[in-house]
Formats: structure tokens, sequence, C-alpha cells
């Protein structure tokens, strides 16, 4: 993989397009997103991320390039995936289920091709800027209705800094409103670059503590707090999105030190707390990766409010998330 | 009322209806009708056959008028000292049925009576011919092709004059019409002349039992003597207070029902009661809490009769005047604020919303709807309007329009609908264009030849051979209720509804004669998803990438896809599906619809007035599937069709934006009788302001891009799989199921396992 770590991102000159119409790789564009910023707003998905969390929700998302999933539940057990592929990387058991071995897999994807179940799927497309605009045109209704518009996530969508970069260019072009969900784990300046394009910041704050950081994430969080300095010094609004996971960030300190942290910065909108949950599992398994998501029970109600109690008295507006009482 | 009597008029206390609650629940089982009041079913029956045998050679309308007297004015009758509302007849219709609700009222069973005769003579043939297309799954609709089931009384019109206003319009109209008045005009202005000199009597007859049941109660008596009061004054004249129109509404409701039609819109509850709250309210005879307690007493009664298992009643909220300003005021409110503190799924709402409505009220709507109370159908004035204009109703008429029923609107007081008189399923025709005519399930030859389609070299050829088989059995079908309306005036003459529609006192004639001013009737497009997604399949495979031959195809759908599961999944997967916002699949429902909707629109109706087109499915989603074979996109024989206007289960798999940009590129102008999307969300969409604000969001944006209707399910997985384990704590969960709402508690097993798949595909 190309990844330059002097960017913490990948290789520009890895990049698919070229520079005057760069193309990503995306693996999923979601209509009606309500909670990745303002109003109703469709979010693209960008492959790529220079973290490791262990609680990642989206492990297809880490990888830049295409990879294949497998759903077992989907399987007609057709051996079509058998047929079509060049290095029998998929072989059928004695009891009619379908093995796959990725050691012998080239990420070709004509088994996906060939899978009308699909059972494989490749997560990740490579698509240009106008390949997404269209998608995004279609719920402009929407958009203004609801004073939405589109966010660029992922994966960490800077990763992929040229392409994101441009499609937050044309979205501005188009009067979309944009926001952009990073981990800000990038070189500066690439952040910078999209700057100018980006009308709301959802900013992840995962670990204060620079050791926690890097046990839980893979990297420091030097970088990621720096950044967020300077973001705060342009004029752009930011929102703080913070990941509770109980016994790994949820303690009164660890809250206490983000929040006294955050206080010191400007233009910090809010802060929307996102519960924990275990439900991704799954995904992890489709891609034949060990799950490493903690075994931890997610955070009640009540935990939450109690956080986001310590959070507002360092003078921060917070967001948690409501359940909706149907007794 | 003189100043004495409105200030000793009792109001009910807060909190009197929920104390009653329980008592109420039960008001419609066991009634105890005091035999001391009058003469009993049994008795009646003996009295109407009498009377009948006596009197053959009398024309129906009045045999049915002296039969109503017989009942109305002799029969048993009920006055409970707990209740705001009278009401409760003898009627021979109140011995419950296991599954089939309630028994006939004798009046009923008369048209009843009427009826089979006329399918048995008369009507025939068209009944063999329209019992083999429900049996076959080409349609479902009401026995012999009369819709007796889908209309408004003209509320307004009965409330602003009563029903003395009205006997002297027949004067008046009688008068008019001098010595070229025909009999058939004399027989019926003499039907209406009884059936509301009865309804007079028996009200009469409530205030003596009332003031009767005040000395035996003293502690009741206030409120008797409110009703006894109320009963000396309503049906006769206008109503003097918010409880007078309440009281009068019911039992209007009752009769009606009893005399034969049922009736499926309450009409438009903030402009027809309007009047009455505020000048309660603003003279102090009434606060606001108790106009909200009176409505509950008086919305439960519905529920308590059907618990449920029917389909709902219909009250109309928002919508405009004639002239195009907006309805809504305090009395929407506070009924809004009634229906979510009763939580029943019968009364059901439609709430109307012009280009103007405020957030106010969008966000109220959503936020009942989120929480569970979703018995609401939302519904979008500006393309409503419209297409009944185009059918031929004038702007100021089409803005009274009503929903009937659970979506079709009529409109108020001047139109008799029958919206329901015929549910199409547009997927049959693709069977049939298939099989050259041939019904594959049930092997018979229903349709025209139209051709081996393995000959076929082009699409439109196919095209070609789908509206052949439809046009022919529109075709028939029309003609088939063409003549039942004929027959109508013969099977349920129906005087009491009639005097409350325009133009029938005016012109001497029934509701069955055409005497409304506008005659409409229904013609509901059902599994416009099936067909559009099997006729793009064989289009994508067959024709444009020759990917399978038809041969091919047609194997695998005859063996219901039986080793041909992967085709199956190709012809799942691979080939677009409606509901997915995309341009060729939309294009080619559009097609469909366009087509189906001109057609239906070429037909005018057994009374002169036009057929009018609708989009949704209802619960023939189940029994139409049923009756439909395995079809070329992959669906199997028997699985449900699509719901309303939206994409076959599991098929929508972009989300609610695509669902809605596929089904606004659909002219809602065509259809005037209703076109609902079901929109299924999980609550976490939903959930916090931010979760209001989206589904505001896309109400409006539907809305603005010109779609017609929405109704709303918000639930997870979770929640009903535990509301199947642990029904105790969830006796109030409501779900919408297609046009009315239940308690998913009630449902069998296997309906709730049938809804929780239905939804996880939208998840």
């Amino acid at each position: 993989m190309a990844y330059n770590p002097e960017d913490n991102a990948l290789a520009e000159t890895e990049a698919p397009g070229t520079p005057r119409s760069p193309e990503g790789w995306v693996f999923d564009v979601k209509r009606f997103a309500v909670h990745d910023g303002p109003g109703v707003r469709t979010t693209v998905f960008l492959k790529g991320c220079s973290l490791r969390c262990v609680w990642c929700h989206n492990p297809e998302s880490i990888n830049p390039h295409p990879e294949l999933l497998f759903h077992p539940t989907r399987c007609i057990a057709c051996g079509a995936c058998l047929e079509v592929c060049p290095h029998g990387a998929h072989r059928m058991t004695t009891k009619g289920a379908r093995t796959y071995d990725r050691n012998l897999c080239v990420l070709c994807g004509r088994c996906a091709a060939s899978c009308y179940a699909e059972a494989l799927v490749m997560a990740g497309q490579r698509l240009s800027v106008e390949d997404v605009m269209t998608v995004v045109r279609q719920d402009a209704t929407f958009y203004t209705v609801s004073g939405g518009g589109v966010t660029l996530s992922g994966g960490e969508p800077l990763f992929q800094g040229a392409f994101a970069t441009a499609l937050l260019r044309q979205c501005n072009a188009e009067g979309f409103h944009t926001a952009l969900d990073t981990c800000g784990h990038v070189r500066w300046a690439i952040m910078e670059r999209a700057l100018p394009y980006v009308d709301l910041v959802l900013y992840d704050l995962k670990h204060i503590s620079p050791p926690r950081h890097q046990q839980y994430t893979g990297v420091s969080n030097r970088l990621i707090l720096e950044n967020l300095r300077r973001l705060s010094r342009s004029s752009v609004p930011i929102e703080i999105r913070m990941p509770i996971i109980p016994t790994i960030n949820d303690s009164r300190e660890t809250i206490d030190a983000a929040a006294r942290f955050l206080a010191s910065l400007s233009h910090i909108i809010a802060v929307r707390l996102l519960a924990y949950h275990r439900l991704a599992g799954s995904k992890y398994h489709s891609l034949g990766r060990e799950n490493t998501l903690p075994d931890v029970t997610p955070p009640s109600g009540r935990q939450m409010q109690r956080i986001a109690g310590w959070i507002r008295q360092h003078g921060l507006p917070v967001i948690v998330p409501e359940t909706i009482d149907t007794s | 009322m003189t100043t004495q009597a409105r200030a000793t008029a009792a109001q009910p206390t807060q909190g009197a209806f929920e104390r009653s609650r329980d008592h109420l629940f039960h008001q419609f089982q066991e009634i105890p009708f005091d035999p001391k009041t009058g003469r009993s079913p049994r008795e009646l029956e003996q009295d109407i056959e009498a009377y009948l045998q006596a009197h053959p050679d009398v024309p129906r309308v009045l045999q049915k008028a002296h039969v109503f007297h017989l009942v109305v004015t002799r029969g048993q009758i009920y006055v409970d000292p707990l209740d705001w509302f009278v009401g409760k007849l003898n009627h021979g219709g109140h011995v419950k049925r296991p599954l089939y609700g309630d028994e006939d009222s004798l009046v009923r069973r008369l048209s009843l009576r009427w009826l089979d005769e006329a399918l048995d003579g008369v009507l025939a043939a068209e009944a063999t011919w329209l019992d083999r297309a429900y049996r076959l799954g080409q349609a479902s609709g009401p026995r012999g092709g009369l819709d007796r089931g889908h209309v408004a009384p003209g509320w307004y019109t009965l409330l602003s004059g009563g029903l003395v206003g009205l006997l002297t319009q027949v004067a008046e109209a009688r008068d008019a019409l001098g010595p070229a008045a025909t009999a058939e005009q004399l027989a019926f202005y003499e039907a209406v002349e009884i059936v509301y000199r009865a309804t007079l009597q028996l009200a009469a007859r409530f205030a003596q039992q009332a003031e009767t049941l005040a000395r035996a109660y003293p502690e009741h008596a206030r409120r008797l003597q409110t009703i006894v009061l109320a009963c000396r004054n309503v049906p006769a004249h206008r109503p003097r207070t918010f409880h007078e129109a309440l009281q009068f509404m019911w039992l209007l409701h009752e009769l009606i029902e009893m005399e034969g039609e049922h009736v499926r819109s309450m009409g438009q509850f903030d402009r027809t009661l309007y009047p009455y709250y505020r000048a309660d309210i603003d003279s102090g005879r009434l606060t606001r809490d108790q106009a909200k307690e009176l409505i509950k007493f008086f919305w439960f009664k519905f529920y308590s009769r059907t618990r449920g298992h029917e389909n709902g009643k219909n009250f109309v909220f928002g919508g405009q005047y004639p002239d195009g300003s907006e309805i809504t005021n305090e009395l929407t409110y506070l009924g809004l604020e009634a229906y979510e503190e009763l939580n029943t799924p019968d009364p059901k709402l439609s709430v109307r919303f012009l280009p103007t409505t405020s957030d106010t009220l969008y966000r109220r709507v959503a936020d009942l709807i989120r929480k569970g109370h979703n018995a609401v159908v939302l519904m979008n004035d500006v393309p409503a309007v419209e297409a009944l204009v185009k059918r031929g109703k004038t702007w100021e008429d089409a803005r009274l329009y009503l929903p009937i029923g659970c979506y079709e609107p009529a409109v108020e007081g001047k139109e008799v609908g029958c919206t329901m008189n015929l549910t199409v399923n547009l997927a049959k025709g693709v069977e049939l264009a298939l099989h050259d005519g041939r019904d594959p399930l049930s092997g018979e030859q229903i349709g025209p030849h139209t051709g081996d389609p393995r000959g076929f070299t082009a699409f439109e050829q196919l095209w070609q051979a789908y509206t052949e088989q439809m046009d022919f059995f529109l075709e028939r079908a029309h003609e088939c209720i063409r003549t039942a309306e004929g027959q109508w005036p013969q099977i349920n003459p129906s005087p009491l509804l009639a005097g409350s529609l325009d133009d029938c006192l005016r012109r001497g004639k029934d509701v069955g004669q055409g005497g409304a001013h506008y005659n409409s009737v229904g013609f509901v497009g059902a599994a416009l998803a099936n067909a559009s997604d099997a006729l793009l399949a064989l289009k994508q495979v067959v024709y444009d990438d020759e990917r399978f031959t038809l041969d091919e195809v047609l194997t695998a759908v005859a063996a219901n896809f039986e080793g041909h599961e992967r085709m199956r999944q190709y012809l799942i997967n691979r080939v677009p599906k409606w509901g997915n916002h995309h341009p060729e699949a939309d294009r080619l429902a559009k097609r469909i619809a366009d087509y189906y909707c001109h057609k239906v629109h070429t037909f005018t109706n057994g009374r002169g007035g036009p057929c009018q087109a609708a989009l949704f499915s209802l619960d023939f989603a189940w029994q139409g599937g049923r009756r439909t074979g395995a079809l070329p996109d992959g669906r199997r024989a028997y699985e449900p069709l699509a719901p309303g206007l939206g994409a076959t289960y599991g098929r929508d798999r972009k989300g609610v934006t695509a669902l809605m940009g596929s089904v606004t590129q659909l002219d809602s102008t065509l259809t005037p009788n209703g076109a609902v999307l079901d929109v299924t969300l999980h609550p976490t969409a939903v959930s916090g302001e931010d979760g209001l604000a989206a589904m505001v969001a896309l109400i409006k944006a539907f809305f603005a891009q010109g779609g017609y209707a929405l109704q709303f399910n918000i639930y997870d997985v979770a929640t009903l799989r535990d509301a199947q384990r642990y029904p105790e704590n969830y006796a109030t969960l409501q779900i919408r199921v297609t046009g009315w709402s239940v308690y998913f508690t009630t449902l069998s097993p296997y309906e709730q396992d049938q809804f929780i798949a239905r939804i996880s595909h939208g998840l």
C-alpha cells in the first residue's frame, strides 16, 4: 500500500485519476444520514485510514483499496466463484460450504462480479467526483428543506486528501453545505488545503492521554491535538465527536482533561457523545479479520448523561443521543 | 337554550374519561337494553316481515324507509348514566360474531337480502365474472361490484340546519318540481321525510329515557339533564354547543351505518366542529380540558366497538376552506392531543398539509407518529386538490375533500365516491401477457390471446401484450360495475344518507340514482412495483442484454425458481428495482402508472360520473399476493405484493430519500382517488431534535417534490421481538398495517413474524 508516513495519508502519486480529475476509493454513499451534521445529509464514506482504533465500526474502511467481503448467510452455494477465480482462492468443503483463502486472493473482483446472491461483495469502488455528485444531487430538495448537505467521512476522508478536497470544492460550487468528519491525523497542509470548502468540521477526539491514545488507536494524539488547535484558529465551526467506550475513555479524569483542553479552544460549537456499540462484529467476520471490538457493555443513558454533565461544567455545550420513549 | 339552561348544562370534570374508560371499553358488549323501552330485535323482525308482506309493491326506497322507521321508533334503547352521549338502539346489529364483527342491523339485512336477490338474478352474470376475477387474483372488490361501503355523509350540511332544516328543503324541493315530479321522486322525498322524522322521534325517546334515568340516578342527574336538553335540540336543529354537535354526529353515524352504508369519514374535525367549540370556549361554557374529555368519550366509542379489529374511523385535520385559506386552528391541536392521550388505533387520523402549513403542525404530527401513534396519514393538498379538479370538480369543492376509508378523497357533502369499487392487480397483467392470456396458477384462460411471448423480438411487443391484457380486464370490470350501479336503487336505497348530500334533495334522487352532485367510482391500482420490476427484468435480461432467453425465464418462473436460484438472484440483484431512484426503473413504473390512470380516466360510471384512479394496495398486497404466481423479477409465487406505492419488500436498498425520489417521479395529479407511500424508519433515525427535524424534512421534501400521501412505521426489530416474548409490556404498541393500525400484540404469531420480516427489510 502506498502510504506516505509524512502525510499520514495515501501517497498522492498513488491516488487514482489525475491531479486535474482526481478519483477516489469510496465504500458507501449513504443518503438520508441524519446524525452526520445538520439536517438531512448524504454521507460519502472514503476508504483508507491511518488509525487502527480497536473499536472501529467500519473495519472495511481502513484499507484504502477495494477488498472482498463475504456474507455467509447469502451464499446459495452455486459455485460460480470457484469457476471464475484464476487463483483457486475459493473452495467448497465436503459439506457444501464455501471457504476462502485470502492468501491466494489478488482482489481482482471477478468472484464478486459473478456472485449474483451478493454473498461476495467488493467493499470499495473507484469513483470520480462526478460519480459522487450524481448521487449527491438527487437529494437537493431534502437538503434545502432541512438545512442539510453533504458529509465526507470514512475511514479518514483526508487519507485521500486530493480527492476529498476536489469533492468538497465541487459541493461548494454547487451550493451544497459541506461537513468533514475527520480524526485529524494528517499533515496539516492536507487539512488546510480542504478547509476553504468546509462549512462544518466534525472532529473526533478518541482519547486525551497520549499513551492511551497510542494503545487504542495505534498512533499518538499529538498531531491530532495540534491540528485541532490550528483548526480552532481558523473560522470554521467545529463539532467535537467523542466516542464513549466504558473502561477505556470514560473515567472522570479522562473526560475532565479532554474538556479542559477543548474549553481552551475557540469555535467549538458543541461536543457530541457517541455511545459505543458492538453490532459491527459481523463486519470483521465478513472481512476475515480478527474482531478487535472491546468486550465491554455499551454505556447506559444515565452514564452518558453523567459524562455530559462533567463536560458541561467546563462551559461546553454537549449533545447526547436520545432514545425515544414509546411507553 | 335559555340562559338558565345554559348555565346548568354540565361538563365533564377533569379525568372523567379515564375514570370511565374501563366501563366504556365494554359499552358495546351485551348492552343492557331495557325491554320496557321497546320491542326486541326478534319482535322487530316479525314486524318487518309483516310490513313487507303487506306492501310488496311499494317502491323499495319507501320499504327501506318504513323498515327504518319501525326499528327506530319501536326498538329498545339504552341510556348509559355514565356516558356523555346516547345512541344505543337495539337494531339487531349488536351481536358479536367472533371473526366478523357485528351482525348486520335489521335494516341493513334488508339491503343484503336485496343484494343477494340481485346477485342471483339480474346481476348473476356480472357477479360470476367478478367472483372469478377476485378468486384468481386479478382484483378484489365488493360483492357484485357495488361499493356500499365508502361514503362521507354531509356532516356540515347536517349540522348547519339540523334535520328540521333538511325537512324544509325536502318540502321546498318537492314544491319546486311541482306537477312535473315523477312518482319515483315523490317516493324518494317521502322516504327522506319518513326516516328523518323517525330519527327525530328517536332523539325524543332518548331524551325521555334520560329524564327517567336522571330521577333514578341523582348522582348523574346533571349529566343526564344535559343529555335531555341535547336530545331535545339535536339532531332536529343546529347544535348549540360542542357537546350537542358531537352528540348529533354520533347519532347520525349510528343511524347511517344501520341504514346500510359504511360511514368511512367523520369529516373535517377542525372545520365542522370549530364554530361550536369556539362559541363554547368564548362564552365560558366549556374549557379546553373539558372539550378534550368530551372528544375522548366520543372517539372511544369507535375503538370500544371495533377493538382495533376493523379499519378505523377516519377523522380529518388541517386542510383548507373553499377559498383556499387554511383551516388549522386550536381544535386541530386539541384533537391531536386527545388522540395522543387516548392511544388507540381507532379512530385514525388524516392530516392535510398545505405549502403554508406551519412547522408547528408538521412537528406535532411527526412527533406523534415517532412516539408510536401512527394511525395517521399525511396528505399533500396541492396534488390532491388538483387531481380532483382534473376529474371535473371545481376548485372550491375540491378543497373540501375528505379521505374516505383509508386514503381515498371525496368532496364532503357533495360526492358519492365508491372509492374502493375495485382494486386491480397490476402484476397479474404481466402473468397473462407471458402466457397468452392464461392464468398460470389456475390454468384458466381469462385474458385475450396476445400471442406466445417467445415469439416476441422486442420489449415493445411485450408491453403491447401487457396493456392489451389490462385493457381487456379493466373494460370488462368497468362494464360489470356500471351494471351493478344500475341496480343500486333496488339494492340499497339510502334516504337518510341522501338527505345530507347535495344535490339529492334538489334533484329528488337517491344516492344510487346519481342524486349527488358528484358521483365517482374508484379503481385502485395495486402492485405497481411488481409489475414494473417484472417487466424491467425481462426488458433487461431478455431484450437488452440477452443474458437469458424468455424461454429460460419462463421455465424458471413455472418452476417457482426451484433449481434456478442463481438466475433468481441475478433477477433480484442485477436488475434495477423500483424504489431506488434508478432512472430506468422509475421510467418504466411511471409508464405503467400513466397508462393505468389514463385508462381508468376514460371510463364513465353508471351514474354518469368519472372513474378515478388510485395507486396503493392495502391488504390486497397479501390477498393478491397469494393469488399471483412467480414473477420474472425473482419474486416467488404466493409472496406478498408490494405495499402501497413503494418498493416490493426488501428491494428498496438506497434508503428513504431514494424511495421518495422514485415515487415522486409519478404524476400525483393522476391519482384523484389516492396514492400512499409507506415509510419504515428505524427509531434512531428519528430520535432527538435532529431526528424530529429529519422526519419533518422528509415529509416536506416529499410534498415539495409532488408526493401525494405518506404513512410511517417506526420500529426496530429488537423491540418487536421483545413484544412477542413479553406482550404484557407492549399492550399499547401500535403498528401501521396498511391503511390502518392495530395493536401488535393482538396479531397472531405468524402475522407478527410477517410484519417483522417486512420491516426488517427497510432497516
